[in-house]
């Protein structure tokens, strides 16, 4: 648990103190024994030949580790799985990414991993919707599709052979994110789960939770339709940037976009794994206890949230014998 | 600084409009403010204050010295800022000294007045010893540890708090002496004088992002900004310093008005971290 930032007087230091003890009571069973921390000595079968993987070394004979985390052992693959890295991708994750570069057919998205991941012209639907081979005028045009900058949400689709990631975005629920704000949080915090794109009805609010720790809060927006854009239509798009000027979400939908962000901010702080379940819990205390949409990042409300899901997962617990 | 897309700029200039930021602020709301005293032994005094994800630290170190001839009644304060590396990535290599030169002439012109020495925020003859020889020079740094915005305003509270963490040691003068001679000193270990505090100002940034302001912003909001007014406002209402940021131009009405919302936010963040202050040297006794 990171050391948080926080003015806690005596009595919400001692509550904070009480429910984190109960969470690792109740969280610390059979897998006590495999996390470790570095320098730690690996517990392993040195008759059996095995593997040295990420996160080991080998020291005066001994398997010891180099990184703290969770030891994992694959057939025999022994290696050290770091809790508090970079994002690790997996095939099929969907990820939220920011467009740093726009190059020769492909736009390079920073997804907090080690290297850009890359999202090829051809792996992006066309705005008009038809299927067909990209042609010159396309690879001009991209700036019109995502340009530096843009927050973008898409699906990893495979590793190159150098290490580096490719992107795909073809389904309509990927695309441009706009309208709303993107919070940053640890990649271990977002686990997978079967659904990353949330629609909040009852506030009217889409959240995409990325596997890489990239969260997107923002208004509801409809999937695109594929339907043709003839010149008409094409001029009413070029009045629109300026309108949006003008047109500013109202302000009930700020409050509510606001009140899940901050959610997910005292979460992050507090080591939470997020998911939406969690979010709204947070979001119904958080109305519950009357508490200002600003207060919600204060000491006060985040040793409510440590007692909250301390209590939670008791019941889960209790309920699970 | 990471860059912010269209639509995230959008939304953020509408949340300003409409009076609710990003994370749930008012416009004239500050941060949780977080106040540590005594974070460097070996300095005479030092303090680390956080804001938000702002972080700096103030240290205070006094030497004994000659006092400029031109004053010969007043002690000499030099306040220099160094922006960290490991701040933010455009600080690597020698990216943050222009940022630090900045800052160093906008705490100095609002915490020390101009260059008669009038109007001081911290009052440099009480750092004399014997007039024309021994004075007491101060040498207050500040060290940015991680930006996220309003650097001025948590440097400046950081001073504020290192300074009434200063102890200077008690200086015996020995009392025969001719008036040509430099007279013998003896400074004492144990004995402290405590710095009088209360006429230090605060500084005030209000940044303005369309047509209203925002007190305390973040490096987001900031990069909105068209214009920054940074304010030195002490406990009695007085203006210290005034610093201006920013390429577009300010009606003078306007700076007016950004004067007196200066004045009425200064009064609650002056006595927010006055108890902050208070708060984080009784926890230092305790430790």
């Amino acid at each position: 648990m990171r050391g948080l930032q926080l003015p806690l007087s005596q009595t919400q230091r001692i509550r904070l103190q009480r429910a984190l003890e109960k969470l690792q009571s109740l969280s610390c069973k059979a897998n006590s024994d495999a996390s470790v921390t570095v320098a730690d000595t690996i517990p392993v079968n040195y008759e059996d030949a095995f593997l040295k993987g990420h996160g080991t070394t080998d020291l005066n004979g001994d398997l010891v580790a180099t990184v703290c985390g969770v030891v994992e052992r694959i057939n025999k693959l022994v290696y050290v799985r770091a809790l508090r890295a970079r994002y690790k991708p997996e095939v099929g994750d969907i990820v939220v990414g920011r467009v740093v570069e726009v190059s020769q057919k492909r736009w390079r998205l920073e997804i907090n991993f080690s290297l850009d991941a890359i999202l090829m012209l051809s792996s992006m639907n066309m705005p008009d919707g038809i299927q067909r081979r990209r042609t010159a005028l396309d690879e001009l045009n991209m700036r019109g599709i995502f340009e530096e900058n843009d927050v973008v949400c898409a699906e990893v689709r495979n590793f190159q052979h150098d290490g580096s990631l490719q992107l795909q975005a073809r389904s309509q629920k990927y695309g441009k994110l706009e309208k709303g704000q993107l919070l940053i949080v640890d990649p271990y915090l977002v686990k997978k789960s079967k659904q990353h794109f949330h629609h909040l009805e009852q506030f009217g609010i889409d959240l995409v939770l990325g596997r890489n720790g990239f969260i997107w809060v923002g208004e509801h927006v409809e999937a695109r339709d594929s339907m043709v854009v003839d010149q008409a239509n094409s001029s009413e798009q070029s009045m629109v940037p300026e309108e949006k000027n003008k047109t500013h979400t109202p302000l009930e939908m700020r409050q509510n976009i606001c009140r899940i962000a901050n959610a997910v901010r005292v979460l992050s702080t507090l080591g939470f794994s997020i998911d939406a379940d969690l979010i709204l819990e947070t979001v119904e205390l958080s109305s519950t206890v009357k508490i200002d949409i600003h207060d919600m990042l204060g000491s006060e409300f985040h040793v409510l949230v440590a007692e909250r899901e301390a209590e939670r997962r008791s019941l889960v617990g209790k309920r699970k014998r | 600084m990471v860059g912010l897309s269209v639509g995230e700029k959008h939304f953020i200039q509408g949340g300003i409009a409409q009076d609710l930021r990003s994370d749930g602020r008012k416009r004239l709301t500050y941060r949780p403010i977080y106040v540590e005293t005594g974070v460097i032994p070996q300095a005479h005094g030092s303090a680390r204050v956080r804001l938000g994800a702002t972080d700096v630290i103030a240290s205070v170190k006094a030497e004994l010295g000659k006092p400029s001839a031109l004053q010969p009644d007043k002690g000499k304060i030099a306040i220099y800022v160094d922006c960290s590396p490991t701040a933010a990535p455009m600080f690597e290599g020698r990216g943050g000294e222009e940022l630090s030169t900045e800052l160093s002439v906008a705490l100095q012109r609002c915490l020390l007045g101009g260059k008669s020495g009038a109007g001081a925020g911290i009052d440099p003859t009480s750092l004399v010893v014997v007039e024309g020889k021994v004075c007491w020079d101060l040498y207050i740094d500040g060290l940015v540890i991680s930006s996220d915005g309003n650097l001025l305003d948590a440097l400046a509270a950081a001073i504020k708090a290192a300074l009434s963490n200063t102890g200077i040691p008690k200086v015996d003068v020995a009392a025969e002496t001719r008036s040509d001679e430099q007279p013998e000193v003896n400074i004492s270990d144990e004995e402290f004088l405590q710095f009088d505090t209360s006429g230090i100002p605060v500084i005030v940034t209000l940044t303005k992002v369309g047509r209203h302001y925002i007190v305390d912003a973040t490096s987001e909001e900031e990069s909105q900004m068209s214009s920054a007014v940074s304010i030195s406002v002490n406990r009695k209402g007085h203006i210290c310093g005034l610093t201006k940021r920013g390429g577009v131009g300010l009606d003078p009405s306007i700076i007016l008005d950004m004067i007196s919302v200066a004045k009425h936010v200064s009064e609650q963040l002056i006595n927010k971290l006055d108890s902050e202050i208070a708060a984080a040297e009784a926890s230092e006794e305790e430790s």
